[in-house]
């Protein structure tokens, strides 16, 4: 009687399929945290900046639409944060003025929001504790140089949108960085709350952003 | 008869399927991971063929950055899920199941310290780049039915400073894709990217050979527009033009705010 190769084959095939080397991850489920839903289905239609320095007014502009807040464009803001320009008359005519593409700070206050900020990293639990409550953080980095950590390189400000904890325990955050062309990223949250980083620290957190009651 | 020749069909189709997506000598390949395990730092590999035989370990983080960026992908389908997948670069969460890790990119970093100084008439550009030798960014490739195995997302290996090597960043997928997108240019093989972080600046750089210098007629490709200096995306520029234009943002640049 001639074995019945085909069998074999399959048999074969199938325990290749099922051994550990080709299984992965298939036993645990990781929970993910995250409020991407406030800021609309498609990333492509989330604010981007409208000025080369305008991360922190973009940012802004992303937490305050996740509260149905859509007025506050970024060229407004840049009017508040910097006033008494001669020209232009606004910056949404003209976002590339020098006068008008300038760093700064959001001011939530203005808009009719109350906020915390710190510059203090907050704690995981603080942060998840946001994320939980539906309120993405607006967070700033600050470049440095390890020889010489005491002099300001500039920076830039991303929105924090998600959370999870890994299998290994480490600590992650969803970040969505509103400059049109870093887009989403996951990042460890010691690099950014912590000290891990070589090339980054954590510079100012703005946290508990709500509309006025 | 018959089962013989059911038998040689199957065997045709799975060569077949394993070879439709073949990896470019470029690729970088990982050993399989089981679930809850992690590579071993104390194997010192050859380039590109690392850690061979990988073994259980405790959770050791790894010390090499390719062995890093194994990691990083071992992780990224407890990332990706369907809400957040297009903002990450994948069509959805499966999808980021089947990456390919491309070869990296190297990171020369302009400080805006030094940028501020730059005379063009007086200083080297070389003098200006500095290579950060505690990050690479990893392309992830995936293929689709239409265009392919191509970039769609990127993992950012770094160096903490505990001096592990660990994956810190998955994502960044529009400048993943403009990165490999323009390394495909003539010159801009070896994938040098020049930053000015304070300005939020990047460029690819055309040195042709990983172990030239930099030259003084260096060219760069920008990553995206910055159109207050006319400068476009995939628009080649010299590179002493562009430290040139933005020596003066750097002098007004107030580094007490981001942006």
């Amino acid at each position: 009687m001639k074995p019945p190769r085909l069998t074999y084959l399959l048999v074969s095939f199938l325990l290749l399929s099922f051994s550990d080397g080709w299984a992965q991850q298939t036993d645990k489920v990781v929970e993910i945290k995250e409020v991407l839903d406030l800021f609309g289905p498609d990333p492509l239609t989330w604010p981007v900046q409208h000025g080369d320095r305008w991360c922190w007014a973009a940012s802004a502009e992303i937490i305050m639409s996740s509260h149905g807040h859509t007025s506050w464009k970024q060229c407004i803001q840049a009017d508040d944060a910097h006033p008494g320009k001669k020209w232009p008359r606004t910056c949404c005519d003209y976002p590339y003025a020098p006068a008008c593409n300038r760093t700064g700070w959001p001011h939530f206050e203005y808009y009719g929001f109350d906020y915390n900020r710190t510059a203090e990293p907050l704690t995981w639990g603080e942060l998840t504790n946001q994320i939980d409550q539906g309120l993405p953080v607006a967070v700033a980095v600050q470049y440095m140089d390890p020889g010489n950590p005491g002099i300001s390189r500039g920076g830039h400000m991303g929105v924090v949108a998600g959370y999870t904890v890994l299998p290994d325990g480490e600590l992650k955050i969803l970040i969505v960085d509103p400059d049109g062309f870093h887009g989403g990223m996951w990042a460890l949250y010691d690099d950014v709350f912590g000290n891990s980083s070589n090339t980054v620290r954590h510079w100012r957190t703005y946290y508990d952003i709500r509309p006025f009651p | 008869m018959q089962l013989r020749r059911h038998g040689l069909q199957l065997l045709v189709l799975l060569m077949t399927l394993t070879a439709t997506v073949p990896l470019s000598s470029a690729d970088i390949t990982c050993p399989p991971i089981n679930s809850g395990t992690v590579l071993s730092s104390t194997v010192t590999p050859p380039p590109r063929t690392f850690n061979p035989s990988p073994t259980l370990s405790s959770l050791t983080p790894p010390s090499l950055p390719n062995n890093a960026a194994c990691m990083g992908k071992s992780s990224l389908p407890d990332l990706v899920t369907d809400k957040n997948a297009v903002l990450l670069g994948f069509k959805d969460r499966s999808e980021a199941s089947s990456v390919t890790i491309g070869e990296p990119f190297k990171l020369y970093q302009v400080d805006l310290l030094d940028l501020r100084r730059f005379n063009p008439t007086t200083d080297n550009v070389k003098d200006l780049l500095k290579l950060n030798t505690s990050l690479l960014i990893y392309p992830l490739l995936t293929k689709r039915p239409g265009d392919g195995l191509m970039t769609r997302s990127a993992l950012v290996v770094s160096e903490l400073k505990d001096k592990t090597w660990r994956p810190t960043n998955w994502g960044l997928a529009q400048l993943a894709q403009a990165m490999a997108k323009y390394r495909g240019r003539e010159g801009y093989a070896s994938g040098i990217i020049v930053w000015i972080p304070s300005l939020n600046l990047h460029f690819l750089g055309n040195k042709p050979d990983d172990n030239e210098d930099i030259k003084e007629d260096l060219m760069l490709i920008p990553l995206a527009n910055r159109l207050a200096y006319g400068i476009e995306e995939g628009k080649e520029i010299l590179a002493k033009t562009v430290f040139t234009f933005y020596a003066r943002e750097a002098n007004t640049l107030n580094e007490n705010e981001p942006g």
